[in-house]
């Protein structure tokens, strides 16, 4: 993926599967694993089943809130994987009642971490002297692709802004040790938002923790850019409109795997086989899809905004037919064999067109809706600061009046929100009480949430949202999506502002934008780590043929739009001069996952 | 040259050589004669105590009065004294891991340390406290050390393993005197062997009676029936002596199926020991005269000094005596090959070689004209010869010739001469007259460095252990805890120096050694009721988990919530404060949760999983009523009863009016109205109404043609003409009553919302030819969109108007497929 490509985050899960190896040979034996759902797919990240099998894994069950099976689970050590949750382990008493006592060896993995918590809860439940063993199963970053880890903790932003809980904190750090363990000590430490000094300084206890013990690695990563999301609370309300970003929007990528309704893949059903088809709640037949970029084409489009995916997909398909023909041209045995030599690539190419031009037209079919472009356009002309964010705009008023989509109108309402520092008092009661009115006393949960999450509050300063559109160049007008010069093709128009502000630390440090960052929440952070000479690496020193690398930490998620636009600079790096980025952050998340995730689950 | 005049033949090229390991003082003479005396094997302490009348004839002179055990080291340097005022000992004994055990007559067993420091005791049983102990056998058993004693009444009981004192009593055996007994230690278990006049008896757990078998004959061809007065095994417990009244030994396995040999000693009278010398020889003891009889028959006599003490070892014997202390081992084969008179073996040669060289004489190139082609042969032989020396002189020899062989030879491998070397370094400290640890070479490689340290460790030598833990590179795994038992060596010796003094000596001592342990040495100073100095250890302890626990088990509790707060750690945190809520009383604790908001929210979030009881107490005690209204009304949601919620969202309303959120209030209260008004609605119409919302509970009346009742409560609830024509217009659109729907449209000349909204909700209930009855009168700069979208696209193009986005445009590829 990238262009620079010195830092390969395959190192990683190297090291979680030396991990995941050692516990899973330390019991002897065959063994079953009773696991989450959302963890066995995070897990598929690191090894697939034919590695666990080789681990001595013969079943793999789900905790579902059910009652074991007796007679399907076999008469073996069985392993409990979950979250440090005590839902979780409320779910494991559940299980356990339908498993005899003795017989059989239990064990329980919390990952990423053991939990006191957890422990008492299974202590309360009287289940926790069952287990021979409660043990730490420190899985902390999961690899996406080689420039892109995620922790797959997608509560960690609700969970230190509504719940005030910062242990997601603690893990990010632990994170960011074990980046450092593997890539080495990073020189440069630079952040912005109000969790990253709390970061920091957990990160520094953690090294004084090791003492003398640390990893002898040489730097690879020369800086670290941490940024909080409420630094950023602009892009992730924004819609993202690369083709990936729309994909998550849509239909929801998680651990790189799509699951699209099989009717919307008529053409490409057939091109993946050995997936077993599941059903959504709806019954609907539901395909899982691997998004990586192992597939070219895919690597190719998934970055592109969305309105240069046809011609791309056009041109794909040219050249495919362009190859398939050459069967004509080969006129000998040899050119025969060459030809025969490249047709399962070809085949392959083939299907994977087929799955991309049928993912694109439910897309489009999704993005061509009115409801989407008027929306679309009511949140461009926000972010082109062409509404006046004082009173009800017309299309909010009138999305409310026709009782559109919740997420839609609160999405809309908070940017209004963001961009302008805040609302008016009066007009942020009027908000709270027809979105009340319309969609139930329920949801005043979920306005206090977003209210405590910064993004639907009363204003109390002026907003310098324009001055800092400014500043950081977020708007460009001209945009052209089919062959991008700026990284707002992403959004097209809107750069977006955490990417726009990582840049500018990284080319002059924090002092050239001293005026934007006290009005960024958060504090500061411009440490750096003192790295012993014979641990930097050659660019560290002064050479400065390869480019310097610049790990992005999203605390609290990114976005798709976010992962494009820093690729994109990457693979300009040697026009623009900007250095190899790399991506890790706590999740991947869009417009509907964020707001999603902050909303209070209550049924009327 | 070599010294080999010290070596005595036995037999055929087998060579026995006794040399003298130290002399001994004992601080100030013994009669070893006078003394009951136990050396521990691997060179290990020697613990002795003079016998009490009754058990000899007269009082020894130098023995003190009251009754005392006394331990020196092999060398012997005194090491501790014990007062014993117990009963009386019976035997004594050492475990592996060098505590000596003392066996006393009631059958209590006493463990101290090498420095007389008391550690435990454990008994033997009821039954042998009540009838008392003959004698007790302390032996090395399959997991670590045991006792076995013989009570009075001719019962056997076992513990097998002193770390778990359990006795256990073995098969019973015919009762008549035990001349003597021995235990043997198998594969998997113990057994035991008496020897009752002409028969023996194997007693063992497992059975309930002891075998008894006849004794073997002890003369060539004749039946004799004798007494067995000696018993000995061979410390790999495979060969065994038997030794009868009439001076007779027999010699063979220790399952008594096969014999090596016979051999008479020709004395009636019973040697003082029998031991195995190795597993290839047995010595007997008399007074100064000591008989040596190989397991093929050949026999030796030494002559000694003055009476000793047999300490039977792995692979030799030692002799402690009155003045020295000696030690009796086969020479081994290398050694007879290379050192030998007359041998022409290459290893022979080499040294041979060697000293030619080192003379400056043709000898040795004549030397190594004969070895070329086995120079490596040669070079190893040395090597062997060297590591299994006792004698230093002989050791320097051999090692320098094994490097002038090594020269002729590729660099092979350089590390077997390196290891050697250092090893034998090591060797040679220990056996140094200061530490006096007098291993073999086979001892140390039985033993392995690591506990030979520990060993070193346990005997204070820290400097020494610290240097050879360097040289070796276990730097990792020895270093920090050789640290950390001279940390508690210094707590537990030094009690006059201050704490802060304290603590800041071991600190600038131990630093941040990779490994090291500041929680361990705490723990010890805590043993030890030194806690302030335990508080300020942990102080330097670097992992936060173990010096938070720490702190706890200390009590020092606020600093251990300071601690756990700065590492962020919430797990931490909430292990804190839960110790916490243990300690104090609710409110207290309450106060300390509420100091700080990290605190809070750790706390908020594990009462949050299902203890909403304690965190309403906690914001109940925070006066925090934003979050006291929040929890009453997910509360209210969690019950579905009306009046149950009814009374629920009151509470909540009254927790937002102290919270002085307005809105909250009203929001709240409106809400409670609308419920009401919702149950009186079902109780009219016989549908479900309550759980909508204020607006979808207006558009259900208005699908259901209840225009009044909407009508009234548009009136109540103040909602604004916009809002509920929005929703009329819905509600109307979505039910298809679409004559109503015209009807309300053109109740206003102009409907407040626009005609858009009303030809939006037509298409989106599938109905364009309602739509197009109102697209006519969209305004003009939309009426291009309008009309596109009711599918009249001919009046469509006569606006010309933009699209509405450059995004949405997508090239359909198609076709290229089929």
């Amino acid at each position: 993926m990238t262009v620079g490509g010195r830092v390969d985050f395959s190192l990683v899960r190297t090291a979680s599967r030396e991990t995941l190896s050692k516990l899973l040979d330390g019991i002897p034996g065959n063994k079953a694993i009773v696991w989450e759902k959302e963890l066995a797919g995070s897990f598929s990240l690191v090894g697939d089943f034919s590695y666990l099998r080789s681990h001595g894994v013969t079943q793999m069950f789900y905790l579902s809130g059910e009652h074991a099976r007796s007679p399907s689970v076999p008469n073996i050590h069985i392993v409990f994987i979950t979250k440090p949750h005590t839902e979780s382990m409320d779910a494991i008493n559940v299980y356990l009642r339908g498993l005899p006592e003795g017989s059989r060896e239990l064990h329980l993995w919390l990952v990423p971490r053991s939990s006191l918590l957890c422990e008492r809860r299974l202590q309360e439940h009287g289940v926790l002297g069952r287990f021979t063993a409660v043990t730490e199963l420190p899985l902390l970053l999961f690899v996406l692709e080689s420039d892109l880890v995620s922790m797959e903790m997608p509560g960690a932003f609700r969970e230190w802004t509504v719940e005030g809980d910062p242990s997601a904190v603690h893990a990010a750090a632990r994170a960011l040790m074990l980046l450092q363990a593997v890539y080495g000590l990073i020189p440069s430490v630079h952040g912005k938002g109000t969790n990253v000094a709390a970061l920091y300084d957990i990160m520094v206890e953690l090294r004084r923790e090791m003492a003398n013990n640390e990893p002898q690695v040489p730097s690879l990563i020369d800086q670290l850019i941490i940024l909080d999301r409420g630094v950023d609370l602009i892009t992730p309300l924004a819609t993202q409109l690369t083709y990936e970003g729309l994909i998550d929007l849509c239909f929801g990528i998680k651990n790189s795997v799509v699951k699209l309704p099989e009717s919307r893949l008529a053409g490409g059903a057939e091109s993946e086989d050995g997936v077993g088809s599941l059903m959504d709640t709806q019954g609907a037949a539901l395909k899982p899809v691997l998004l990586s970029s192992s597939d070219p084409l895919y690597a190719g489009l998934r970055d592109a905004n969305f309105s240069a995916i046809g011609p791309k997909l056009a041109a794909h398909a040219k050249q495919i037919t362009k190859e398939f023909e050459e069967r004509h041209l080969a006129k000998t045995v040899v050119e025969m064999k060459h030809f025969v030599q490249k047709l399962p690539r070809i085949q392959a190419a083939k299907q994977s067109l087929a799955l991309h031009t049928s993912i694109a037209e439910a897309l489009q079919e999704e993005v061509g809706t009115s409801s989407f472009g008027a929306a679309l356009q009511h949140e461009q002309q926000l972010l082109r600061g062409g509404i006046d964010c004082d009173k009800v705009p017309p299309f909010i008023e009138e999305s409310i009046g026709g009782k559109a989509p919740l997420n839609t109108v609160l999405r809309l309402i908070c940017l209004q929100s963001v961009i302008n520092n805040g609302l008016k008092p009066k007009l942020l009661e009027h908000y709270k009480r027809e979105l009340v009115q319309t969609y139930g006393y329920h949801e005043l949960l979920t306005l206090d949430n977003l209210t405590r999450a910064g993004l639907l509050t009363a204003q109390t300063q002026k907003s310098n949202y324009a001055s800092m559109r400014k500043t950081l160049r977020l708007i460009v007008d001209d945009v052209n999506e089919l062959n991008p010069k700026e990284i707002s093709y992403v959004h097209s128009g809107y750069a977006p502002l955490s990417v726009s502000l990582a840049r500018a630390v990284h080319s002059h440090g924090w002092r050239s934008i001293t005026e934007l960052l006290t009005v960024l929440p958060g504090p500061t952070l411009a440490e750096a780590q003192h790295v012993p000479r014979h641990r930097r690496s050659e660019s560290v020193s002064s050479d400065r043929a390869s480019s310097p690398v610049v790990l992005i930490f999203f605390l609290g998620g990114c976005t798709y739009s976010e992962v494009a636009a820093l690729r994109f600079l990457t693979s300009k790096l040697h026009e623009n001069g900007d250095p190899e980025y790399v991506i890790a952050t706590t999740s991947l998340i869009n417009s509907n996952s964020f707001l999603q995730n902050l909303s209070a689950p209550l049924q009327p | 040259m070599a010294q080999v005049s010290d070596w005595t033949r036995v037999g055929n090229d087998v060579f026995y050589r006794k040399a003298e390991l130290y002399t001994m003082e004992w601080g100030g003479g013994i009669n070893v004669e006078e003394v009951l005396l136990s050396g521990a094997p691997y060179g290990g302490p020697i613990a002795l105590t003079w016998l009490q009348e009754g058990r000899t004839k007269h009082r020894a002179p130098q023995s003190p009065a009251t009754p005392t055990i006394v331990i020196f080291s092999a060398a012997g340097v005194k090491m501790g004294i014990i007062k014993w005022g117990n009963a009386p000992l019976i035997a004594m004994g050492w475990t592996l891991s060098e505590d000596l055990l003392c066996v006393q007559q009631d059958g209590a067993v006493s463990m101290y340390d090498m420095f007389g420091n008391y550690k435990q005791t454990f008994n033997m049983g009821p039954e042998a406290k009540d009838t008392g102990i003959l004698s007790a056998k302390v032996f090395e058993g399959i997991q670590g050390t045991g006792v076995a004693v013989l009570t009075a009444t001719h019962r056997l009981y076992v513990i097998a393993n002193v770390a778990e004192p359990n006795p256990r009593k073995y098969a019973d055996f015919p009762s008549a005197d035990v001349s003597c007994w021995t235990v043997l230690r198998e594969e998997r278990a113990l057994k035991v062997l008496l020897c009752q006049h002409d028969v023996l008896c194997w007693s063992s757990a497992a059975n309930t009676r002891a075998d008894v078998v006849q004794a073997p004959h002890v003369t060539e061809g004749v039946e004799d029936p004798v007494v067995i007065v000696k018993v000995s095994v061979s410390s790999n417990q495979r060969c065994i002596a038997l030794l009868s009244a009439t001076g007779k030994l027999w010699l063979g396995s220790s399952d008594l199926l096969t014999r090596f040999t016979l051999h008479d000693t020709r004395s009636n009278v019973c040697p003082r020991h029998l031991a195995w010398c190795g597993s290839g020889s047995v010595v007997l003891v008399w007074e100064v005269t000591l008989q040596l009889v190989d397991i093929t028959g050949s026999v030796a006599t030494f002559y000694l000094d003055s009476p000793v003490h047999v300490v039977q070892e792995l692979d030799c014997v030692r002799l402690v005596g009155d003045t020295s202390h000696h030690i009796l081992y086969k020479v081994p084969h290398a050694s007879v090959e290379t050192l030998g008179i007359g041998s022409m073996s290459p290893g022979a040669l080499l040294v041979e070689a060697h000293l030619g060289y080192e003379e400056e004489s043709p000898r040795a190139y004549d030397c190594l004209k004969l070895i070329q082609g086995k120079e490596e042969e040669a070079v190893h032989t040395c090597l062997e010869a060297a590591r299994h020396d006792m004698s230093v002189d002989n050791v320097k020899l051999l090692l320098k010739s094994s490097l002038f062989g090594l020269t002729f030879l590729p660099p092979l491998e350089p590390n077997t001469f390196k290891d050697t070397a250092l090893k034998l370094r090591i060797l040679n400290d220990l056996r140094s007259k200061k530490i006096g640890m007098p291993l073999t070479w086979q001892q140390l490689e039985r033993l392995t460095l690591e506990v030979a340290l520990e060993r070193l460790v346990a005997r204070r030598f820290f400097p020494v252990a610290l240097a050879i833990a360097r040289t070796l590179g276990l730097e990792t795994q020895l270093v920090p805890r050789i640290l950390a038992h001279w940390a508690c060596y210094k707590i537990a010796n030094t009690s006059d120096k201050n704490d802060e003094q304290l603590a800041r000596d071991i600190h600038s001592k131990l630093g941040y050694t990779a490994g090291i342990s500041y929680t361990e040495i705490a723990n010890c100073a805590h043993s030890l009721n030194r806690r302030q100095l335990a508080v300020k250890l942990l102080g330097y302890e670097c992992r936060a988990r173990a010096q938070v626990t720490g702190l706890l088990r200390l009590e020092e509790r606020a600093a251990a919530l300071a601690r756990a707060q700065a590492t962020g750690d919430t797990d931490l945190i909430l292990t804190v404060l839960l110790d916490i809520k243990r300690a104090l009383p609710l409110g207290e604790f309450l106060m300390v949760v509420g100091g700080s908001p990290l605190c809070r929210a750790v706390y908020a979030r594990s009462c949050a999983a299902g203890a909403q009881e304690a965190l309403r107490d906690l914001y109940v005690q925070d006066d925090n009523f934003h979050e006291q209204a929040r929890l009453r009304l997910l509360e209210a949601y969690d019950n579905k009863r009306t009046d149950l919620r009814l009374g629920l969202l009151q509470s909540t309303a009254e927790c937002f009016r102290r919270a002085k959120d307005e809105l909250g209030v009203q929001l709240t209260e409106e809400q409670m109205r609308l419920l009401k008004c919702q149950v009186g609605l079902e109780e009219l119409h016989h549908k479900s109404y309550v759980n909508l919302s204020l607006v979808d509970t207006l558009m259900q009346l208005i699908r259901d043609n209840h225009i009044k009742d909407a009508e009234k409560i548009r009136a109540d609830f103040k909602i604004t003409e916009k809002r509920y024509w929005y929703l009329r217009v819905t509600a109307h659109a979505a039910a298809n009553h679409w004559q109503a729907l015209e009807q309300f449209v053109k109740s206003k000349k102009t409907p407040p919302i626009g005609y858009e909204f009303v030809v939006d909700a037509c298409l989106n209930n599938n109905s364009q030819s309602e739509a197009k009855k109102y697209v006519d009168k969209v305004k003009d700069e939309n009426k291009a969109e309008y009309l596109r979208k009711c599918g009249l696209v001919s009046e469509a193009e006569k606006f010309t108007a933009e699209s509405t986005s450059s995004v949405l445009n997508l090239a359909r590829v198609t076709g290229f497929l089929s």
